[in-house]
């Protein structure tokens, strides 16, 4: 064989061989497309005009007062949120945060997986030298750096601007990045459990209805069991056995409990062990 | 041409040409396949495991705790039940509406077969049409009347009560049109878009965001379908609530405006699809 200058060989194959390519394409596709700034101008209409429409409406008006049939724990919410009016953005944003953009990332992460499987460039990009390892923690790294920047910090700190500019409060930055630091976690919980369920079902159906339903299986069903509430991520950003944990630690106030925070990461961890782990077995 | 005895001339290419086959295939979609039986599974153990919950578990854990006296009886422990069952039927089963309903245009969208098939003698809104008959019988069946027929027997069960039969079925009506709202919605913004993302993200937007977007004004309840099966604003009971139990519905607004969005959706979605470029 002729001398060859022009091929190197390429000695990357360990267990994440290919994942810088792999990871560049998956950043290509948020940062290097209309993606990004599609995805934050939709929540900055969906999640700060539904604040900016809150922050306009009177807060008698919110708790029905003005009725005359407010309930004692409207009463209260009032009060709360008369001495403190950065929490009149704060509270809708947290639920808010914890149901539309998980819908958003849900949405977009279940097709991370069975895009690529159906459409055959899964196995395509896998006949090159990259490992299959990689190949999952490219779509993990790609998609959580994207939500990161976008749902997190562009979100962020557009939503912090706000409520100074509506209120004149200047939520302490260390507590105001905690708060997002556990929506994104909450986020994490879901694409890591998409992308598992990408690896595991060939279905939409499956990748999309299971994360559905785990997000709003606590509105759905009333008392859920606390234990239940304990390991799963919902108590991060509502409130459930506990007061949401991110109001917690927006107000400085210390953690009713850390149980929910670390039993997510733990979740997130085995999502994506498992997604290895299944990918690492798939037949194409 | 020599004689043709195998082939047979269709004339039938006007507006709803080919409807009847593509139907059967859309219905042979849900009812050769595990679908109907799946979906009638996944719903039962969601919608009436919780029913059962309700009826069965919490008294035990009522008494084990020492609270069973807080626990109504009888009849109310029924109606208990029975707004249990209404408005979680009117929610959860609302989820596997949008996911089916966004795949049904997107999916032959994208992978090539919408235009294979309007290749064919087909009309287009026969096509979008079947889709909509096919998913609204399959939902039917495996998301509201299996569902409802458990629930009847099991508050019958567990407390002696048993509501008129068609005032019961008239509840299980409006929880449908509920679910035909979302199902119309989907198809229409699969129609629209090529986008899964808005195809699923604002049904359910829409689904769970009343607690958002009623703020915006009292309005807006009586113009979406969540009061069909939620109580909501002014109204004590939902309407399907107030439909089983012989009472006068609070408002027919949210029954009217639902059935007339659902006749909005197919329009737009007919409209829409005429004009898609394969």
């Amino acid at each position: 064989m002729a001398a060859n200058s022009e091929l190197l060989m390429n000695g990357n194959t360990g267990w994440l061989g290919g994942f810088p390519n792999l990871l560049k394409k998956e950043n290509q596709r948020w940062w290097g497309t209309r993606s990004w700034w599609i995805q934050f101008v939709l929540w900055l209409v969906i999640i700060n005009g539904v604040i900016f429409a809150i922050y306009k409406t009177p807060i008698e008006q919110m708790y029905g007062s003005e009725s005359g049939d407010t309930n004692p724990a409207d009463l209260e919410m009032m009060r709360m949120m008369q001495a403190k009016p950065e929490l009149i953005g704060l509270i809708p944003y947290m639920r808010l945060a914890g149901m539309v953009l998980v819908i958003g990332v849900v949405v977009m992460a279940q097709s991370a997986m069975i895009a690529e499987k159906h459409s055959g460039t899964a196995a395509w990009v896998l006949s090159k030298p990259v490992s299959r390892s990689a190949f999952v923690l490219s779509k993990v790294a790609g998609y959580g750096l994207g939500v990161i920047g976008v749902m997190g910090f562009l979100l962020g700190a557009v939503l912090y601007g706000q409520i100074w500019l509506m209120t004149g409060v200047l939520i302490p930055p260390l507590a105001f990045v905690g708060m997002i630091s556990l929506m994104l976690l909450n986020l994490f919980f879901y694409l890591t459990l998409t992308i598992l369920l990408g690896t595991l079902f060939n279905a939409r159906g499956a990748v999309l209805g299971i994360p559905f339903l785990l997000l709003f299986i606590y509105v759905i069903i009333p008392g859920i069991p606390s234990w239940l509430a304990a390991i799963m991520p919902w108590n991060l950003m509502d409130n459930l056995t506990y007061p949401a944990l991110a109001l917690s630690v927006v107000q400085g106030q210390p953690l009713p409990t850390i149980i929910p925070l670390v039993v997510t990461i733990l979740w997130c961890l085995l999502f994506t062990g498992i997604a290895l782990w299944r990918f690492n077995r798939e037949e194409f | 041409m020599a004689s043709n005895n195998e082939f047979v001339l269709t004339r039938d290419v006007d507006w709803l040409g080919g409807f009847g086959n593509l139907a059967a295939k859309e219905n042979r979609r849900w009812w050769r396949t595990r679908r109907w039986l799946v979906q009638s599974l996944v719903w039962l153990v969601i919608v009436n495991g919780l029913v059962a919950f309700v009826l069965w578990v919490s008294p035990i854990a009522a008494e084990q705790q020492g609270a069973a006296d807080a626990l109504p009886v009888g009849q109310e422990f029924a109606l208990m039940a029975l707004t249990v069952f209404l408005s979680t039927l009117g929610i959860a089963p609302a989820i596997g509406v949008v996911i089916i309903g966004q795949d049904a245009m997107i999916n032959e969208k994208n992978n090539g077969t919408a235009a294979w098939v309007l290749s064919k003698p087909a009309s287009r809104v026969a096509f979008v049409l079947s889709k909509l008959s096919g998913n609204a019988l399959g939902i039917l069946f495996s998301m509201i009347l299996v569902q409802g027929i458990a629930a009847y027997l099991q508050i019958w069960l567990a407390t002696g009560t048993t509501y008129p039969l068609l005032k019961f079925a008239g509840g299980l009506g409006l929880v449908y049109l509920s679910l035909f709202f979302y199902l119309t919605l989907t198809i229409m913004l699969g129609a629209l878009s090529n986008s899964r993302g808005l195809a699923v993200g604002l049904p359910l937007f829409i689904l769970f965001g009343y607690q958002f977007l009623a703020l915006l004004g009292p309005w807006i309840v009586q113009i979406m379908p969540w009061n069909l099966t939620t109580p909501l604003g002014t109204s004590p009971t939902s309407l399907a609530m107030a439909l089983v139990l012989g009472q006068p519905l609070p408002t027919i607004l949210p029954l009217l405006t639902t059935a007339l969005w659902c006749l909005l959706f197919t329009a737009i979605a007919l409209w829409r699809f005429n004009r898609e470029e394969f």
